[in-house]
């Protein structure tokens, strides 16, 4: 995870700390919910179920595993200003994961891939930007990996 | 006709919204655009009893409640007024809230006003881009152009070939341009431009033009609009969804049963929605509007002629093909210039769309006039990447003198 992102400028927002710790167990282990009364899976995380009103909603923490469903290479150098200057070639996707629920996402390690719709992809943990007191950020990203056979 | 509709009796703006205006604060600017917009409705400031003002956002000038200063600075003081935000289509919010004012019967002239300002705040460009969640996207690193960038999943949906994708990006890049040249409020104004640079641009040439502005509009009840060419505001909707793009491809999870239909990044699903309230509301037809006014950005002014339904489906690169937007088409769409010709300065934004349909209903355009008889004009707009999105129906009744 080192070789990502090796000098980063701080992302010049000022957001509190607070909000990340809150949300720790959804942001570094895809963590969502899911309804007790519908079943339908969700992340991020409800409060209430869109389907059903219904409140009770219990967390789940998802495989990781999924599918790229709309891809797109970012090579805009305004990317930069969000904390990715040495990086401005990014590959962002919608990734829909086997348990239903469609999220956004990195894809990292791409290599000489082209990466297309309808490509297997699994999750894992990586560096993010440098946070606006300096210390690294931590999140989910994909990579494009076949693990439907794996444990 | 209802003569509760809200009735449109001035328009006002600052010129160049596609360039930063570093001698003016955003209380100049907005002062500048409603003190013209009061001399263009013959009325005295003292008339205004309501107001509505839009701005992108806290990130804009750094605090909220900005109501007070703008009343106190156009000299208005005491007033109701109130503040909206809803990204770019904040301008849209405003004036929902002051035709519903107005509407209400509780106010007889109200001031809708939007600026935007971005040079003022170092970090504008880092809260511009959000247009997002933050927490679940925008801290992943997406940001608003990632929207944009997937939605030209649009392409490849409707099976469109490379050679029309490039011919009909040209086509609205060229467009854009060719309006702000005869519009002396647009970025493009007096400058010509050939096909040649505009292969070499980015997207060739189809991205807005970020830039400062103020924008503003005086309504009142239809029967008190006293005046030839009288401009109602004869339907209108408005509809609030997700930020979260990913919600976008989940069945009916922000749709809400409306439909079965999933409303991923190449279709503007909650615009549709919105134009066929408006539709409804104004006993109109898609065929019944003259001009449209769409965000053009990337492939989005496709996307977005289609939810109004004046496209079909995966035919909008052919309409601009095939000249149907320009003036002398069959419904010229952004003819100030949109926000790509014109400019684009956020909080004030899609107003700008707004008073060029009202001149064009009532023939005082600035720049192109459109050819055909203009009855009926559709404005529309999307704030985030369709979290929110704004349809507004003017159309021109006969008036008392
Ligand atoms: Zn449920």
């Amino acid at each position: 995870m080192a070789n990502q992102y090796y000098d980063q400028v701080s992302n010049p927002i000022l957001k509190s700390s607070l909000a990340i710790w809150r949300n720790y167990p959804s942001l570094y282990r895809l963590v969502g919910s899911y309804c007790v009364q519908c079943q339908k899976s969700f992340y991020p995380k409800r409060l209430v179920c869109p389907f059903c009103h219904h409140r009770e909603l219990l967390d789940k923490r998802f495989s990781g595993k999924g599918k790229i469903v709309n891809v797109e290479q970012n090579n805009i150098p305004q990317i930069t200003v969000i904390g990715y200057r040495n990086l401005t070639a990014r590959y962002m996707a919608i990734i829909q994961l086997i348990e239903g629920p469609f999220t956004i996402g990195e894809l990292v390690d791409v290599g000489g891939i082209k990466p297309q719709a309808g490509m297997p992809v699994y999750s894992e943990l990586r560096r993010l930007a440098r946070d606006s007191n300096q210390t690294w950020q931590y999140g989910i990203k994909f990579i494009i990996r076949d693990v439907s056979n794996e444990a | 006709m209802n003569e509760k509709l809200p009735a449109i009796i001035g328009v006002g703006c600052t010129i160049n919204p596609g360039e930063p205006h570093i001698d003016k604060g955003f209380k100049d600017l907005i002062v500048e655009a409603s003190y013209a917009a009061i001399d263009n409705a013959h009325i005295s400031p003292k008339q205004i009893d309501g107001a509505v003002f839009s701005y992108t956002g806290e990130g804009e000038v750094g605090y909220g409640g900005i109501a007070p200063t703008l009343v106190d600075a156009l000299g208005l003081s005491p007033l109701p007024a109130f503040t909206d935000s809803a990204n770019c289509a904040s301008a849209h919010a405003a004036f929902m809230q002051g035709c519903d004012m107005v509407e209400s019967g509780n106010y007889d002239t109200v001031l809708v006003a939007g600026f935007g300002k971005m040079t003022d705040v170092i970090p504008f460009e880092n809260y511009m881009l959000l247009s997002s969640d933050s927490l679940f996207d925008y801290r992943l690193g997406y940001s608003h152009i990632d929207s944009f960038l997937l939605g030209t999943e649009y392409f490849a949906k409707h099976h469109i070939n490379k050679d029309i994708q490039y011919q009909s990006l040209l086509a609205v890049a060229m467009s854009a341009r060719n309006y702000g040249k005869y519009n002396p409020e647009a970025k493009y104004f007096d400058k010509i431009s050939n096909y040649y640079d505009l292969k070499s641009l980015p997207a060739l040439g189809c991205t807005l033009a970020s830039g400062e502005g103020a924008s503003a509009i005086i309504l009142t009840k239809s029967v008190k609009a006293r005046r030839k060419n009288k401009v109602v505001v004869h339907g209108r909707s408005w509809l609030s969804t997700s930020h979260y793009v990913g919600h976008r491809y989940s069945d009916q999870q922000i749709m809400n049963n409306q439909s079965k239909a999933v409303s991923d990044l190449a279709e503007g699903l909650p615009l549709k929605i919105a134009c066929n309230r408006a539709y409804k509301q104004a006993n109109l037809r898609p065929t019944d509007i003259d001009t449209v006014q769409v965000y053009d950005q990337l492939v989005n002014q496709f996307i977005a002629l289609e939810a109004t339904g004046i496209c079909p489906i995966g035919t909008a690169p052919m309409f601009y093909i095939n000249g149907e937007a320009n003036v002398n088409g069959k419904c010229p769409v952004n003819t100030d210039g949109g926000n790509i010709g014109r400019g684009f300065a956020s909080g004030a934004a899609s107003l700008y769309g707004i008073i060029e349909l009202y001149r064009q209903l009532t023939n005082t355009q600035q720049g192109l006039k459109i050819q055909n008889p203009v009855h009926h004009a559709l404005s529309t707009f999307m704030g985030g990447y369709y979290a929110d999105a704004g349809a507004v129906i003017l159309s021109k009744m006969d008036g008392d003198d």
